[in-house]
């Protein structure tokens, strides 16, 4: 499998390192450029994992094992295996960062979300810690978190909102804000609840964006623009789905495959293996030139030579909050039927 | 006078003192973001004593990586203007020049997006945690980055000039006030007295001339015109708020401790005649468009306004406008454009901090140094001492309106041009007042729900109001509760002590200081 990147690199976060499994430092006094089209970074017979974070990367492949590349904030690894309370995934996923810091995990022995001020909280400062417990029989399968808040879906394909600590920017939610449903407290959002193509089975959200794709193939989107770059917004087909409510989305006509949301750009693939993004470019993050189309209003085609020339196929999208990546396979591997879990969800 | 000197004529001056200001942000960010890479030679021990506290917050709230960014910008920037460190690129040889040229544009480029890529993180911080809650280092790391992105465009387009020196000096607020001076000189819009601020400090001018320039100076603004006067609409005062002369301090202390009764906290005073002396009434006029445009850049300095009618208003938003543009469009244009586009109001701005050349301008009443009581009501109102009395600017066209609220502090608004209407309800009151609650996530406990415009028909009521029968019940009642009122005249001061309830309406273009302390 190949894994292909493009758009923020100032950390060289998309270079990783063939032969050894650190980061490779940055070259002295050079400042590392973007990345403005999809290029291959990373080959590996499977490719499982990708979790991007601002400034750095981190991947499990097989065999070569976990590989990162960027800068790791000193002890912040060290703290994201102290707060994850279980899995023993080489990357952590059952813990995630809003970007005012606060941390939540979920612990599948308690069924329980542990809500924290900030990664570096120590784990034994219980006064600090918020805890959620969940309905029995609803385990939690993905937990996403976007500017202030967070999204957890699960395994019954119920979707809960909350904003962490925080009750402003309620379209993030997706739902009625209610005394019995409190912004900061995780609750259900009804509207996606008996959807024609079934229930939820993956979420995605980023800045303030949010998104539910269903078992269907069916992607809905709600939320906010960002209000950090509200003065130089464009317009965009994304304001019409952006509401306080999930609405579904049509990109010409397809089902969806997958759906990954940076902070302020989006990615979609169809099931017939086309990869549409809309958003912010300013960084290349779409897989263009960012001095030609700094901003992509509506839902554009990207085409990757190296994956249709070669008769591969794209497995999964995901974003990081300024650059991308796309997950590909070629299609024999496919053909021998080895399934590689992508995305894994949690337990 | 040294020769070499007469190089430094015109604008020239500035360009090189601009330039070395320039380059000392850059070695102070370098030097305090030295932890997190391996680039850069540790620095020696005295500096890292110096600067370490600061880094320490930058990395600390930003993270290692984001120090290490913004350090790697700085570091850049050196290499690519200063001339200290140029030397030796110039000593290779020529052909290499132009491929050389090409890989700084390169480099200048990648230079200011990596700038933009740290302000515009730093910037989505700003709205991602509450304000209150916002560590200091994004406002840190946004600033550096800003004043490094003005250092490339202004060393990038100025030619090459002799070595600098290089003074230590910290950035932020001072950094930007002596930069705007220099830019100032650059441009060569800088009037005399504008840039010779500190007249008595600039030897090199001939006394002569100098005596001349005062002589002039309470003439140099009078032939321009004044803002307009009219008032669209002027509410009537029904029960005026007590009137008194200037006031001795301790007369002043004396009223504040003698709440008039109960729940009312020390009675609301409108003192006149105690700003005459103030430049901003004299010889410096605030009054006078061209007088403040002089002290703004010519117009070009950002500030920022409120647009519409009040911020508790549907479509209400702030925006950051040139001030030139502000005066022409939305304050001196009332006699050309009737057709009510938007209301913009430069409301509770630091304008004083943005514009030290104003600041000057007025002097802190003396009765700011009282010890004024805490709330008379509500003791969690009481807010930890300020070090000095914070001032905030308010400046509008006529209509503008600050709806029924309290400050947690003690208030003295002074009004400097133009004509205001105040309407203040008691402390006691409160119950009466219709406080709201958290809107959108937002504490606005200390507003009112009440519209004082529309109860005494000033104003129509908001399209979509609801005005179902049983809203008329509270409306009755609030017309009961009794009030205080009055209209400011240029050079009055209200005193509005904590706790009290206030509507502010302008009548006139209208330029009011307010001092809060406790």
């Amino acid at each position: 499998m190949e894994l292909y990147a493009s758009g923020f690199n100032a950390w060289n976060q998309l270079h990783f390192d063939h032969h050894s499994n650190t980061a490779s430092p940055p070259p002295e006094k050079t400042e590392p450029d973007d990345i403005h089209a999809f290029t291959c970074v990373l080959r590996d017979e499977v490719i499982d994992h990708v979790r991007p974070f601002l400034s750095y990367t981190l991947v499990n492949s097989r065999p070569m094992g976990l590989r990162s590349a960027g800068m790791i904030p000193k002890g912040r690894e060290e703290a994201a295996l102290r707060i994850r309370t279980a899995g023993d995934d080489e990357i952590p996923t059952n813990f995630v960062e809003a970007s005012n810091g606060i941390v939540v995990a979920y612990d599948n022995a308690t069924n329980s979300i542990t809500q924290h001020p900030s990664i570096h909280d120590p784990i034994s400062n219980t006064d600090n810690k918020t805890s959620f417990s969940l309905p029995q029989g609803q385990a939690i399968t993905q937990l996403v978190s976007y500017s202030t808040g967070f999204a957890a879906l699960s395994t019954s394909g119920q979707v809960y909102t909350w904003g962490a600590a925080d009750e402003r920017y309620a379209a993030c939610l997706g739902r009625e804000v209610d005394p019995q449903n409190p912004a900061t407290v995780p609750s259900h959002v009804p509207d996606l609840a008996d959807l024609p193509t079934g229930p939820t089975r993956k979420l995605s959200a980023g800045g303030y964006t949010l998104a539910a794709l269903t078992a269907g193939n069916d992607l809905y989107i709600w939320g906010q623009p960002s209000p950090a770059s509200a003065s130089k917004s464009s317009p965009t087909i994304l304001a019409d789905y952006l509401t306080d409510r999930p609405t579904p989305v049509d990109i010409n006509n397809k089902d969806i495959a997958d759906i990954a949301i940076g902070d302020d750009h989006l990615l979609a693939l169809t099931t017939d293996n086309e990869l549409y993004v809309v958003g912010d470019n300013s960084s290349g993050q779409l897989g263009f030139p960012p001095d030609t189309k700094s901003f992509i209003g509506e839902w554009t085609l990207v085409h990757i030579p190296g994956v249709e020339q070669g008769g591969k196929s794209i497995a999964a999208v995901v974003a990081g909050p300024r650059n991308s990546f796309v997950i590909v396979r070629s299609n024999d591997t496919y053909r021998f039927g080895r399934k590689e879990k992508v995305n894994k969800s949690l337990n | 006078m040294d020769m070499s000197m007469k190089a430094y004529t015109g604008t020239s001056r500035y360009h090189d003192n601009l330039k070395a200001h320039c380059l000392s942000a850059a070695e102070g960010i370098r030097l305090e973001c030295c932890g997190g890479g391996a680039s850069s030679p540790p620095p020696a021990k005295a500096e890292q004593t110096e600067h370490a506290s600061s880094m320490d917050r930058l990395s600390y709230c930003c993270g290692e990586p984001l120090a290490q960014l913004l350090r790697r910008q700085a570091e850049i920037l050196l290499s690519l203007y200063d001339d200290d460190q140029q030397g030796q690129q110039q000593q290779q040889q020529q052909q290499q020049q132009i491929q050389e040229e090409n890989r700084d544009e390169k480099q200048k480029l990648l230079l200011v997006k990596r700038l933009d890529d740290l302000m515009s993180m730093a910037y989505s911080k700003f709205y991602a945690y509450l304000f209150k809650d916002l560590p200091v280092g994004w406002r840190q790391l946004y600033t550096d980055a800003a004043i490094l992105k003005f250092a490339v465009l202004f060393l990038s387009r100025s030619s090459r000039s002799p070595g600098v020196g290089d003074d230590e000096m910290r950035r932020g607020r001072r950094w930007i006030d002596e930069t705007f001076t220099l830019l100032e000189g650059v441009w060569g819009t800088a009037s005399d007295d504008s840039v010779g601020e500190n007249e008595d400090s600039n030897h090199e001018r001939p006394v002569k001339k100098m005596r001349l320039s005062n002589n002039s100076r309470g003439s140099r603004w009078q032939d321009t015109p004044s803002f307009s006067t009219t008032e669209l609409f002027t509410a009537p005062v029904k029960y005026p708020v007590r009137r008194t002369g200037t006031i001795p301090l301790d007369e002043f202390q004396a009223h504040m401790a003698r709440p008039p009764s109960k729940g009312w906290g020390s009675e609301p005073l409108v003192i006149s005649g105690m700003v005459d002396e103030w430049p901003a009434r004299t010889t410096h006029p605030w009054a006078k468009p061209a007088y403040l445009l002089s002290r703004t850049f010519g117009g070009r300095r950002l500030v920022p306004v409120e647009i519409g009618r009040s911020y508790v208003d549907e479509g209400w938003g702030q925006k950051i406008i040139p001030f030139g543009y502000f005066l022409r469009e939305y304050i001196d244009n009332l006699s050309t454009s009737s057709d009510k586009q938007s209301i913009a109001y430069l409301a509770q701005h630091q304008l004083l901090t943005q514009l030290p050349g104003l600041r000057n301008d007025l002097l802190i009443p003396d009765l700011c140094y009282t010890v004024p009581p805490k709330h008379p009501t509500d003791p969690t109102q009481d807010q930890a001492e300020l070090d000095s009395p914070q001032l905030n600017a308010w400046f509008g066209p006529p209509g503008t309106i600050t709806p029924l609220h309290t400050d947690p502090y003690h208030n003295l608004l002074v009004q400097v041009v133009g004509r205001k209407y105040v309407r203040l309800y008691a402390p006691g009151e409160t119950a009466s007042m219709r406080p709201r609650g958290k809107e959108g996530g937002v504490e606005m406990g200390n507003t009112s729900l009440v519209d004082v415009g529309v109860i005494e028909g000033w104003d129509l009521p908001p399209p979509e109001s609801e005005s179902s029968s049983n809203e008329g019940c509270w409306e009755e009642e609030f017309r009961k509760v009794p009030y205080l009122d009055c209209i400011l005249e240029p050079g009055d001061t209200l005193y509005i002590p904590i706790g009290w309830w206030h509507y502010v309406r302008g009548l006139s273009v209208s330029f009011s200081v307010s001092f809060w302390w406790n």
